[in-house]
């Protein structure tokens, strides 16, 4: 018997409404994934990307400022123009930079989910709490919506803060309001990432984690879907792209080494000269004999025709890619796209390929190694877009996660029942 | 009023759940009785507004069942039958998950899930997770979660399941105190007649989904005045054909007689009868109807 009881009281104070109590389930969630040293260090990975991105951010801006270590650091990577004038790519630049960091910060956030999410709803099932629940002042959506908050309040703290407070940071040392006039899409847009993101990995999650009362086998399923779904993507893009590349370079090469037979000494392995025996160190063209010299013309002549031929091969890409569907099987590159669009990274890829393109084509011929054909490519602004951007439609991938989404509802909804029909 | 439902009819496809149940109770401690399949958990949802229902009307706290159910959730608090956890917890987290799920602040929650872990006997428990408690504990648990935001009426659904006669009696105790020594209204469906009559003053028998009887304890094991249950030390039955020949009538019982007189006749045609044939009488008592005789009576036995 303890020495104080006090037997029970009554309880005098007040009872929230209703509007707010996903709130509870969601601190509840939260509260109890905090103290798992698995997510502490996952979210300590994840904020490693935000410091890249402060990085650049932070070095940009003192490049605005025209700050002698970093210009002298800065002009080996970009072309003068871009270090004359830092202020003009500063839009590009911010982009390009919050593009690989959401790229990075995809990856990290799709590990996170899969620390925090297995288990939100499999255990409820495996404990039988949703009586618990249900018999509460708590509707089934409320319940869905607190456990899509825990996955969002990790979601927010490694993709959405570090975003937002990169971008004030990147403020704070370009000194310059302007910024803020170029740059103040990024900020929504980071926003509007971030929430996509939450929303779908958060509901495809729960939905999965409602299939099974074992959080092993959830883990395992969302492993499978997204990495899985993403080797088997690369793997379909990687074959056709080998395939085009065959049937362009393969073929092309072929037909001009039948139309410009190799001369005597150059050893073929099928239209492919070997580079191997071409006679040590060259002298000089005037101590050349007449065959070496037909040698080095035709080699010369066959790697400017296989340059074209790969020129071909970037062009038939570039060409393919709007309509290329093999993306969509990646729910990660869905994703992505959808990042892609929301940054608008492709015209910063496209500003930023325009600094490149420009003096390739009127330095090229000043550029030009002995022995190496110049490139006859034509300028192409999109060359680095084309690259470094995803060019099949944004709202493929909206739709691709649109679908995914309301699978992931109605699958929900199915599993997690009413007490209406539990028994 | 407690509750009310007028005419309610709930069907789970061809099942008849509740078939036109009119009932209604008074603040207090209410008995839910009947057999399987009664529609005893059916009515204690229709009640918490988790279900809804084919045709009729009802409140509970005086709010509309149909309009006001997270109201009534709010003011109700119930003790599933089930086994139910909210895993990954210890038994404070637990209670006071449940209170911050009923609107409480976290502080007071908290605050208020060691009040009442505290009242339930689980203060040494607190802080183990709650999947390493006994069952007993468990049940305990979910009565700490049930009242830790003070409701109005609390509803326990076979709250005594599984638990050992000491861990019984003390369940039995807390829900008693709560109704009697707190004021706070009570529903408490039990299988178990003796745990029904030690908690409640009031009781509802319900079968295949409709009323069978209603009212107070104590008026429903009514007294029937001309009737008693007699026990005498020799052999019963020659003792009830001198009865039968004094004008009474009765039964031989598995613990002696039960005697019927006649209108107008008092306990002394006993005693007389006794002394005519020589017979010593052990126990002579007015017969009251037990609970178990009323829930039989009720469900037709």
């Amino acid at each position: 018997m303890p020495i104080f009881d006090q037997g029970y009281q009554h309880w005098a104070g007040t009872l929230a409404g209703h509007r707010w109590r996903w709130l509870a389930v969601s601190r509840h969630g939260v509260r109890t994934l905090r103290k798992s040293w698995v997510v502490r260090i996952m979210l300590f990975i994840a904020w490693l990307p935000a410091l890249a991105l402060v990085s650049v951010l932070t070095l940009w801006g003192l490049l605005e400022q025209q700050a002698a270590t970093v210009v002298a650091f800065l002009q080996r990577i970009f072309p003068p123009e871009v270090i004359a004038s830092p202020q003009e790519y500063r839009s590009a630049i911010w982009t390009v930079a919050y593009s690989y960091f959401f790229k990075a910060e995809l990856f990290c956030a799709l590990f996170l989910v899969l620390t925090v999410g297995p288990s939100l709803v499999s255990r409820d099932l495996r404990f039988n709490a949703l009586p618990l629940y249900l018999s509460r002042p708590v509707r089934r959506i409320d319940y869905f919506v607190g456990k899509l908050g825990i996955i969002a309040y990790f979601l927010i703290a490694t993709v959405i803060a570090p975003a937002v407070g990169a971008y004030l940071l990147g403020l704070a040392f370009s000194l310059d309001l302007g910024v803020v006039h170029d740059t103040h899409r990024l900020l929504w847009a980071s926003l509007g990432y971030g929430a996509v993101i939450a929303l779908s990995a958060g509901t495809l999650m729960l939905a999965l984690s409602s299939l099974s009362r074992r959080s092993i086998y959830v883990g395992l399923a969302w492993a499978g879907f997204i990495f899985l779904g993403h080797m088997v993507s690369s793997i379909l893009i990687g074959v056709q792209g080998d395939i085009d590349r065959r049937e362009i370079v393969q073929t092309g090469i072929k037909q001009w080494v039948e139309k410009n037979p190799p001369p005597p000494g150059v050893e073929m392995y099928g239209p492919y000269p070997s580079f191997r025996n071409r006679g040590g160190p060259r002298g000089k063209p005037e101590q050349q004999t007449a065959e070496e010299k037909a040698r080095e013309r035709w080699m010369t002549a066959w790697s400017q025709a296989h340059g074209e031929l790969q020129t071909q091969v970037e062009a038939h890409r570039a060409e393919q890619a709007p309509t290329d569907w093999r993306p969509l099987l990646s729910y990660a590159t869905n994703l992505d796209r959808l990042g892609d669009w929301l940054l608008d990274t492709d015209s910063a890829w496209v500003l930023l390929g325009k600094t490149v393109e420009r003096p390739r084509a009127m330095a090229g011929p000043l550029a030009r190694t002995p022995g190496m054909p110049i490139s006859t490519a034509p300028v192409n602004d999109r060359r680095l877009a084309d690259r470094m951007a995803w060019q099949y439609p944004w709202y493929w991938s909206a739709g691709v996660l649109g679908v995914a989404w309301l699978l992931s509802v109605f699958v929900l909804t199915r599993r997690v029942k009413s007490l209406d029909r539990l028994k | 009023m407690l509750f009310r439902l007028s005419g309610v009819t709930k069907t789970y496809g061809r099942i008849t759940a509740l078939r036109d149940l009119s009932v209604s109770a008074a603040p207090g401690a209410v008995g839910l009785l009947g057999p399987n399949g009664a529609g005893k958990t059916t009515l204690i949802r229709t009640l918490l507004g988790l279900i809804g229902f084919d045709s009729g009307t009802g409140e509970v706290l005086g709010l509309d069942i149909r309009t006001r159910r997270l109201d009534i959730r709010q003011r109700v608090g119930f003790m599933p039958e089930d086994e139910c956890l909210f895993p990954g917890v210890p038994g404070v987290g637990f209670v006071s998950y449940a209170g911050e799920l009923c609107g409480m602040a976290p502080a007071d929650a908290m605050q208020r899930a060691h009040e009442v872990l505290n009242y339930v006997g689980l203060d040494e428990a607190r802080y183990r997770r709650v999947e390493s408690y006994s069952t007993g504990m468990k049940q305990r648990l979910k009565l700490a979660a049930a009242i830790v935001h003070d409701p109005k009426l609390l509803i326990l659904d076979e709250p005594t399941n599984g638990m050992d006669p000491a861990g019984r009696q003390e369940m039995i105790e807390l829900a008693r105190d709560l109704s009697h020594g707190k004021g706070m209204s009570l529903i408490f469906s039990s299988h178990l007649l003796p745990d029904v009559e030690a908690v409640c003053d009031h009781l509802v028998v319900l079968g295949r989904g409709a009323l069978l009887a209603q009212g107070g304890i104590q008026e429903l094991k009514k007294a029937h005045p001309n009737s008693f249950d007699v026990r005498v030390k020799g052999e019963p039955e020659p003792f009830l054909a001198r009865l039968r020949a004094a004008g009474a009538d009765g039964e031989v019982r598995d613990d002696g007689l039960r005697v019927r007189l006649p209108d107008g006749a008092t306990p002394d045609l006993i005693w007389r009868a006794a002394a005519a044939l020589g017979e010593q009488v052990r126990h002579l008592r007015p017969h009251r109807s037990s609970l178990e005789d009323v829930f039989l009576e009720a469900v037709g036995d």
